[in-house]
This record gives structure tokens, C-alpha cells and sequence, in this order.
């Protein structure tokens, strides 16, 4: 199991891994990545949405995410998107593999497939 | 980086105003750095935007929209510490990160140089206070009231910052600085001159000037937020405690220390026709110091026993010169009666400082290390007054040979005799001079 404090684990509580996942597959800013999050998971995973800035802060300073900002034009505020970083890369793929480790050990005892 | 901003419709940017005060609340309840907090501030109003737009694209009316955006944002309460965590420490973030949010409000803090002024002088009167302990207090109280005035003076370090920033917190502080010096400054005046109780209305004064004078922005709603509703009352109970402990380490009895009734001094003065004259102390202590001296051994008040005549040319304790023959005063070892073994003393010059333990004999010092000493034994030393035999014993004894006795302890106690020729007395607590 990892021990790296700057690896986001579910097991912990955060769902900073789960914001590492979700910009796996794109660069997001994060209101989207909160729509993405609701429609992925069927609504299970609905936090309050204030809470993924924290959480996306946090990736940043740890280097795991980086983010840029991009101009809406006149109609509209700035987006700040957000993209992995080769260390948010290596953090999600640990991350992945202490949840998978998680998820059969939970399995085992509560007697999932 | 400026704000973006609605177009020019009034009810918009109404909506925009409550949007963006959401955001100011939920910075005010975190301790975002500076450097940051703009970037930020700028994100957060981004997302309650884009969801007041979507909650308008849902058919409800603006105002709704926006209640319903910062509903499902969470509250300041809520985000405010996440956001602290996520640029800080846990430690920080549960601590001073909740003293010290990133306060928003405008409008600046009046007075803040009075309160400036207030605090940078209790914090070198703290740092005084430190000094003053270490010279006077004995070592354990003396660390208690140390790192009571230490915590104080960091305290109003941060309550600076936490005024600076406009924290109501600190304004109570301030406050409660001023109504402490009051009351201590009205009580002093009960009890002294006519001529200090211009001094103390001059301080009532000062203080009455900063309670009235100092400001801070209404930022009511940000202090009832989480564990921040807890920061004034730890304001107040941290200058208790930084106050308070200091005092009690000055004033209240040390537990770990010996007293007066802990030592048994008993005196015998032998003066021979032919031959030297002597004084002997036996003493036996029931309880010794748990930790001797003070920390800092500036003061030559240690443990001494000094020894002169009873009449008006005594000379005081502690140090000062018997009238003569100081050259001739030998002696001072102690011997530990149940082993018959000898701790030496040091013989040196009054005036020089060695260890806390201290005889002084004329302007002779007969210091000993006092960790050798133990509970439940009897240690004699004996003075030799070689001088003072036989013609010139006089000057010694006095024309009837009756000497005083004095021992003082750390300047906290001290006991005393008159010890007549040829038989043995036993001392008496006295107060220190």
C-alpha cells in the first residue's frame, strides 16, 4: 500500500483520485469535472461542489495537476482548466492499484465478484 | 488579474454582487496565501456563475438561480478549511489557519497603530518578564512563566496579523489588554500616593484611548464559522494564561523547592581565652531543592550563611566586608556527619559569583555545589576566625561576644540566630531584607 502523501487514495476519504482519473481521459475545469463526476458515477458521488477546488488545489501544489486559465470572451468569467502532469500520472496508476487492492480485500469480506 | 464582470443589467449584477460575496465568505473562512488568493477567488466565482447560468436555463428567476448555486456550492463553513488544508499543514490549518483567514473585507482597521503600539509593548514587556523570571524565579516556575511569556509574546505577534487583517478576534484581545491594565491600574491607584495616581489615570487614559479608537470591519458572519466562533474566547483565555502564569511563577510557592521549615539550623560559638574563635552550623534538611539555583545566576542571592556581629555595625547580607581580619576567615567545608565525608568550599571573593550555593564570611565566600546535599542528614561547617582571637576578638564578637547568623535561601526565605559565646542556638524563620 502506498504510503506517499501526495498520491490521492479512496481509501483515505478524497476523491482527489477520482478527479486524477477523470482528467486521464481530458483536460477539465472544475465545474465540468463535477458534471463529468455526477454522470460517470450515476449521481453516487455528489459532494458538494465547493469541495473540488480544495481538492484540485491540493493536486496542484503537489504537482500532480496543472492548471492554466482560458478566457470565456465578453460574455463569460475565465475557466482555469486542468491537466495531469507526468507525476499525477504515476499518482493515479498507484492509486489505482491500492484501490484495486482495496476493492478485492472488501470484496473478500463482504463477498463481492 | 481584474474581475470579469456581467453585463450592465442591474438585476445581474445585483446577483453577481451576492455571487461574489459567497466567494468572499468562503475566503474569509480559509487561509488561502496572498499570492493566491486572487486566482482563487476568480475560479470559485467562475463555477457559481456557470451554475447560476444552468440554474436559469432550468427556468428559475435569477435570484432563485443564484440561491440555488451557492446552496450546492457549500457553505463558507464547509469549503473555507479544505481550502486552508489544501495550501498548509493539518497542524496549521487547525491552529493558526483558523486565526488568521484571508479577510476580504474592506473599509481597513482604525486604529491599527494604537493597537500596534499597545501590543508591541506588551510584547517586550513579556520578553522583559522572561529575563526577570529567569533571574528571580526558581528553575521549574521559571520555565512555566517562560514559555507562558513566550507564547504571549507570539500571540500578539499573530493577534498584529489577525488585526491587520481585520479580525475581530484580535480586537478582543486588544480590548481585553486594556481592560486588564485598567483594572490593575485603578487597584494600584487604590494602594499608592497621591503623585501615582496621576501615572495611573495617564494609563487609564492611553487605555480608554485604544478600547475607543480601534475598529475593525463588520466581518460577523466570517467569525461564526466552524471552530472560528471558538477564537475569541482562546484569544482571551491565551492572555490569561500568558499573563497569568508568569505572575503565579513569581508569586506562588514552588512545590519542588525546600522552605524555611524544611531546614534545621543550629549555631555554636566557641571563643576560647587562647586560640581561635569559631562559629559552627549544623544544618539538616528534611527536603532539599529539587532543582537548585536559577537559570540565570546573576543575581548574589544564592544560598549563603553569613555570619557578623550583633550590634548596629553588622554588616548586611549578602557579601558586604566585616570590618577586618577578612583575610584570616578559613573554613566553610561542610562535612556530612552520617559518612564523615567532607564537601569542599570554594574559598573566593565575595563579590565573584561560582555556584548558587554560597557562604559568605566577612567579605569571604565559601561556595559549595548544593546537589550534594541530601534530605535527611546533618552537614556542620565551621568558620575559623583566626584573627579574632584573643585581644582583637572584639571586633568579631562584639564586647559580649554575641554574633548573628543569617542564612537566606534563592532570596525567597531565611532563617536567623544570635549565637552567644560557648553555647549552641537554634535559628528562627525571619523575613528577608
Amino acid at each position: 500500500m502506498s504510503k506517499d502523501p501526495s498520491v490521492p487514495s479512496l481509501s483515505r476519504g478524497e476523491f482527489g483520485l477520482l478527479i486524477l482519473g477523470l482528467l486521464h481521459r481530458r483536460e477539465m475545469y472544475g465545474y465540468e469535472i463535477l458534471s463529468e463526476l455526477r454522470s460517470t458515477t450515476k449521481g453516487v458521488v455528489d459532494l458538494p461542489e465547493g469541495t473540488v477546488y480544495p481538492a484540485l488545489r491540493r493536486l496542484e501544489q503537489n504537482g500532480n495537476v496543472e492548471g492554466r486559465w482560458v478566457d470565456q470572451g465578453e460574455s463569460a468569467p475565465r475557466r482555469r482548466y486542468y491537466r495531469l502532469t507526468a507525476s499525477g500520472e504515476r499518482a493515479l496508476s498507484v492509486g489505482r492499484d491500492e484501490w484495486l487492492q482495496f476493492k478485492m480485500a472488501a470484496d473478500a469480506v463482504l463477498g463481492g465478484e | 488579474m481584474s474581475r470579469w464582470e456581467p453585463g450592465s443589467e442591474a438585476s445581474n449584477r445585483d446577483v453577481a454582487r451576492s455571487l461574489r460575496a459567497h466567494v468572499d465568505r468562503v475566503l474569509a473562512a480559509s487561509s488561502v496565501p496572498d499570492g493566491q488568493r486572487e486566482d482563487v477567488s476568480e475560479e470559485l466565482y467562475g463555477h457559481l456563475y456557470e451554475r447560476w447560468q444552468e440554474a436559469i436555463a432550468t427556468g428559475l428567476l435569477p435570484q432563485a438561480a443564484a440561491a440555488s448555486a451557492i446552496e450546492a456550492f457549500g457553505t463558507p463553513g464547509a469549503i473555507g478549511p479544505q481550502l486552508t488544508s489544501a495550501y498548509h499543514s493539518r497542524l496549521y490549518a487547525s491552529t493558526i489557519g483558523l486565526l488568521l483567514p484571508t479577510n476580504t473585507s474592506s473599509g481597513g482597521v482604525e486604529g491599527f497603530g494604537r493597537a500596534l503600539v499597545l501590543l508591541g509593548l506588551g510584547i517586550v514587556g513579556q520578553l522583559i518578564l522572561a529575563v526577570a523570571l529567569a533571574i528571580l524565579a526558581s528553575p521549574l516556575p521559571a520555565i512555566a512563566g517562560i514559555a507562558a511569556c513566550l507564547y504571549g509574546a507570539l500571540f500578539s505577534v499573530l493577534a498584529i496579523k489577525g488585526l491587520d487583517r481585520g479580525q475581530r478576534w484580535a480586537l478582543r484581545f486588544v480590548q481585553a489588554i486594556c481592560f486588564i491594565d485598567i483594572v490593575a491600574s485603578i487597584d494600584l491607584a487604590f494602594a499608592s500616593s497621591q503623585a501615582s495616581v496621576l501615572a495611573v489615570g495617564i494609563a487609564v487614559a492611553i487605555d480608554w484611548w485604544i478600547i475607543t479608537g480601534v475598529r475593525v470591519p463588520d466581518v460577523s458572519a466570517d467569525e461564526s464559522v466552524g471552530l472560528r466562533r471558538l477564537a475569541t474566547p482562546f484569544a482571551i483565555a491565551s492572555l490569561v494564561v500568558a499573563y497569568g502564569v508568569p505572575v503565579g511563577a513569581l508569586l506562588a510557592p514552588d512545590p519542588t523547592q525546600a522552605a524555611a521549615y524544611d531546614l534545621s539550623m543550629r549555631v555554636t560559638a566557641n571563643c576560647p581565652a587562647s586560640g581561635p574563635w569559631s562559629v559552627v552550623a549544623d544544618l539538616r534538611w528534611s527536603k532539599t531543592d529539587l532543582f537548585g539555583g536559577r537559570l540565570l545566576p546573576v543575581l548574589n542571592d544564592g544560598i549563603g550563611l553569613s555570619v557578623g556581629r550583633d550590634d548596629d555595625t553588622a554588616p548586611a547580607f549578602p557579601g558586604d566586608a566585616m570590618p577586618a581580619f577578612d583575610e584570616d576567615v578559613t573554613g566553610g567545608d561542610l562535612v556530612d556527619l552520617s559518612t564523615g565525608a567532607t564537601i569542599h568550599a570554594d574559598l573566593g571573593p565575595a563579590d565573584e559569583w561560582t555556584t548558587p550555593t554560597v557562604f559568605n564570611v566577612g567579605n569571604r565566600k565559601f561556595s559549595i555545589d548544593p546537589t550534594v546535599m541530601q534530605a535527611g542528614r546533618t552537614y556542620e561547617t565551621t568558620f575559623l576566625l583566626d584573627g579574632a582571637s584573643a585581644d582583637e576578638g572584639v571586633v568579631w564578637g562584639g564586647r559580649d561576644g554575641r554574633f548573628r547568623v543569617r542564612y537566606e535561601h534563592l532570596g525567597r526565605w531565611g532563617l536567623e540566630v544570635i549565637a552567644t559565646c560557648g553555647h549552641t542556638e537554634t535559628a528562627w524563620p525571619v523575613p528577608l531584607r
